[in-house]
């Protein structure tokens, strides 16, 4: 099950700080799946009034959210069970986003070496060019050790 | 060896500049300053991250999302280093910036009802930058190791300079000194 191109993201069936990406398109080439999501940084969406009361900037966190939601999109469900993160095996933040911004995250993911894993490589930035943030997350379906 | 600290809920909400919305850890367990840190945060249904989920979903869709866990790791790491370096009020022009993290590793979930221990370890504080490892328990399941993260001090107008024009035009009615002087729960 994939979104189509270009479908707006707006409803969860699962738990999550915010609606993290308002757009997505997802691409398949040879086995390699790439999307891009966007999303307009908004002061009222959830917690974002507390980070920082005085001075809302979004959570770093909150652009390893949007990778995963970019992720549940693009590949769907896999016998009823979300694709989740499994190991951040790189997380660099390099420059603030801010009410009003427009995040662009760009990713590419390949099948590992483990049949039900995902490498995800994905760079984030406004929309003035400025690097936001690099990520290099594997995902998988199903966690060890869930309750 | 350090007298241990502990904190509790009031405490950890003055020390961090975090609304309570974002504060996403309860108390301090222990504490061993300038050496490591446990924190705790109970997880519970009425959370913001659990708002949208539609009743009668299968208990694998209210697992705790990852990004907050590991904004909570961050916050407990970050009181470490509040407290350990007595950042009072005249700090409050320099901000705390989470910049990067290698090797986190997600072992297990954690799910409303469930209560996070975050074990974090300073490793290293040169000048204005922190580095920290650690792990995150729910009760004796192992959820999270941390291989390291990294938090750098900036002042705040450092990091309003590095934020997109546009972003800061839309802060009409604010000068930097007036964010900068209401910027004080540090």
């Amino acid at each position: 099950m994939r979104f189509p191109a270009g479908q707006k993201l707006c409803e969860k069936n699962f738990a999550a700080p915010l609606c993290a990406l308002d757009h997505l398109e997802v691409h398949e080439n040879e086995g390699i799946i790439t999307f891009r999501g966007t999303k307009i940084i908004a002061a009222d969406d959830p917690y974002m009034a507390a980070h920082f009361p005085d001075f809302t900037i979004f959570p770093g966190v909150f652009i390893l959210e949007a990778l995963r939601q970019g992720v549940i999109a693009a590949l769907g469900e896999c016998h009823g069970i979300l694709p989740e993160i499994r190991t951040v095996r790189s997380l660099h933040f390099s420059a603030p986003l801010l009410p009003g911004d427009e995040m662009i995250l760009d990713a590419t993911m390949e099948r590992a070496s483990e049949q039900d894993s995902f490498e995800a490589v994905a760079a984030c930035r406004r929309k003035d060019g400025t690097a936001a943030a690099r990520l290099k997350v594997e995902f998988g379906y199903g966690k060890t050790g869930s309750a | 060896m350090g007298k241990p600290v502990a904190l509790d809920y009031a405490q950890v909400s003055r020390a961090l500049p975090h609304g309570r919305a974002m504060v996403l850890v309860d108390r301090v367990e222990s504490m061993e300053l300038g050496v490591s840190i446990v924190g705790i945060k109970a997880i519970t249904g009425t959370e913001l991250c659990y708002q949208d989920v539609p009743d009668g979903v299968a208990l694998d869709r209210c697992a705790y999302p990852v990004s907050l866990l590991l904004e909570s790791f961050g916050q407990t790491a970050a009181l470490l280093w509040l407290r350990s370096n007595s950042v009072r009020c005249e700090d409050a022009n320099r901000v705390l910036m989470f910049v990067s993290a290698r090797n986190l590793k997600i072992e297990g979930s954690a799910f409303p009802g469930d209560v996070l221990s975050h074990r974090a370890h300073l490793e290293k504080a040169l000048d204005d930058t922190v580095f920290v490892s650690g792990e995150t328990w729910v009760e004796d399941r192992r959820i999270m190791s941390v291989g390291s993260m990294i938090a750098v001090v900036r002042p705040l107008s450092q990091v309003l300079d590095n934020a997109s024009a546009g972003a800061r035009q839309m802060r009409v009615g604010l000068t930097q000194d007036e964010v900068l002087s209401s910027f004080d729960k540090i």
